[in-house]
């Protein structure tokens, strides 16, 4: 683990508050770095776009490090603009094609080689079904599988009530439960 | 009984599916990555910023090289301007001095009346004149050759690369000057000296009361 000092962050400014913002900007970096890459990879399920969408989240905060006083909630903020990023990186990325290798890593953690596959396709199917899911649904239960995050914080990152998102995820998981018998 | 085993076995599906994107593992490298792309950021941002400082001085340091170029160049041709007219100011003197010299040495020229004993110094004198006349034009030219050679020099010492500037013309009475002198005739020449030139007025005078004294 390298510090902002060994990155140079602190030598390289010319001021004390440029100094100071690139200090946070590396102690935001230690703070949320991992909240980041769970959000990008619920939406995008690919670990190494996960991880640009992280790196992409900081260096936007870098460079408009000018901005950080002016920001009262950071949490809610960084996460929005990694949500945004991820969703942004999804049209050219599809995570349907991420979902086998990813189901198939999941399975292969809890169950023996004889069970992985089956309990792999199922993970597949939920995923595909997470896909199909309404928008707002799917986004609203993508946020929600993200543990550090509170309904209230879901609801701004959502511009939405607390209450209007706490339906959402129960509308989802009831449609997907259905759809998921439906297909057998 | 078997859709309610189905029914479980979905939503087992289900939470086990969200709990894996929920337990994801966070890279080990990621945060050192970030702040490794974030100091590679701000170390482009920086040289950036000198670049544009440093282009900035070039371009500064450019302009003021160009200005005093200028006016270097404006000073120096201004400079060459005067000691190429003082140059030739001083050929153009030297010409008439060495003109009226020649002038003045110049064997008197007798009139039309005078004894032929005095035609022939005059024949002699042509041979002279003409020494004469090359005598002045090769001062002359000698003068204002050397004072050009001069001014060149002087004026291509500050830069290197300043021309002279051209000669003036010569004004009228040089060119009559130059007239009289090259013809080579020597009552013309002659006539130049205002003494001989009252003698030779004075003696027609007195030839035209002679000859209206012979009539009467």
């Amino acid at each position: 683990m390298i510090t902002a000092a060994e990155c140079g962050l602190a030598a390289t400014s010319d001021t004390d508050s440029e100094r100071e913002s690139l200090v946070d900007v590396a102690e935001l970096v230690g703070a949320y770095s991992g909240l980041l890459f769970r959000v990008a990879h619920s939406v995008l399920r690919s670990r190494a776009d996960a991880e640009d969408v992280v790196q992409d989240v900081f260096v936007r905060v870098l460079q408009r490090r000018e901005r950080l006083k002016e920001v009262r909630e950071m949490r809610v903020w960084l996460v929005r603009i990694a949500w945004n990023l991820a969703l942004d990186r999804r049209r050219s990325v599809r995570p349907e094609q991420m979902d086998t290798e990813f189901a198939e890593g999941l399975a292969a953690k809890t169950v023996g080689p004889e069970e992985m596959l089956t309990r792999a396709r199922g993970m597949e199917a939920v995923l595909r079904e997470i896909e199909r899911l309404p928008r707002a649904e799917r986004n609203a239960l993508l946020l929600a599988t993200v543990e550090e995050l509170g309904t209230g914080e879901i609801a701004e990152i959502l511009k939405k009530s607390e209450s209007g998102v706490r339906a959402l995820v129960f509308r989802a998981r009831k449609r997907l439960r259905e759809r998921l018998a439906k297909e057998g | 009984m078997n859709r309610d085993f189905e029914a479980s076995n979905h939503d087992e599906a289900i939470e086990r599916t969200l709990a894996g994107l929920r337990e994801v593992e966070v890279p080990a490298a990621l945060e050192d990555r970030v702040l490794r792309v974030l100091r590679g950021v701000e170390e482009e941002a920086v040289s950036d910023g000198r670049l544009g400082w440093f282009a900035g001085w070039i371009v500064w340091a450019g302009v003021g090289a160009a200005c005093a170029a200028m006016v270097l160049f404006a000073f120096t041709s201004q400079q060459g301007r005067w000691v190429s007219r003082a140059g030739q100011d001083g050929a153009i003197r030297a010409g008439r001095t060495a003109v009226r010299s020649a002038a003045a040495t110049l064997p008197v020229a007798s009139s039309a009346a005078e004894p032929s004993g005095v035609g022939s110094e005059m024949a002699v004198t042509p041979v002279e004149g003409t020494r004469v006349r090359v005598e002045s034009g090769r001062a002359g030219e000698r003068v204002r050759g050397h004072s050009a050679k001069g001014s060149v020099r002087r004026v291509s010492m500050p830069l290197g690369r300043s021309l002279p500037l051209p000669e003036p013309p010569l004004t009228e009475e040089e060119k009559l000057l130059q007239r009289v002198v090259r013809s080579g005739n020597q009552q013309e020449m002659a006539l130049l000296n205002p003494q001989e030139r009252a003698k030779e007025e004075a003696s027609a005078r007195a030839d035209f009361r002679a000859f209206a004294e012979q009539q009467n």
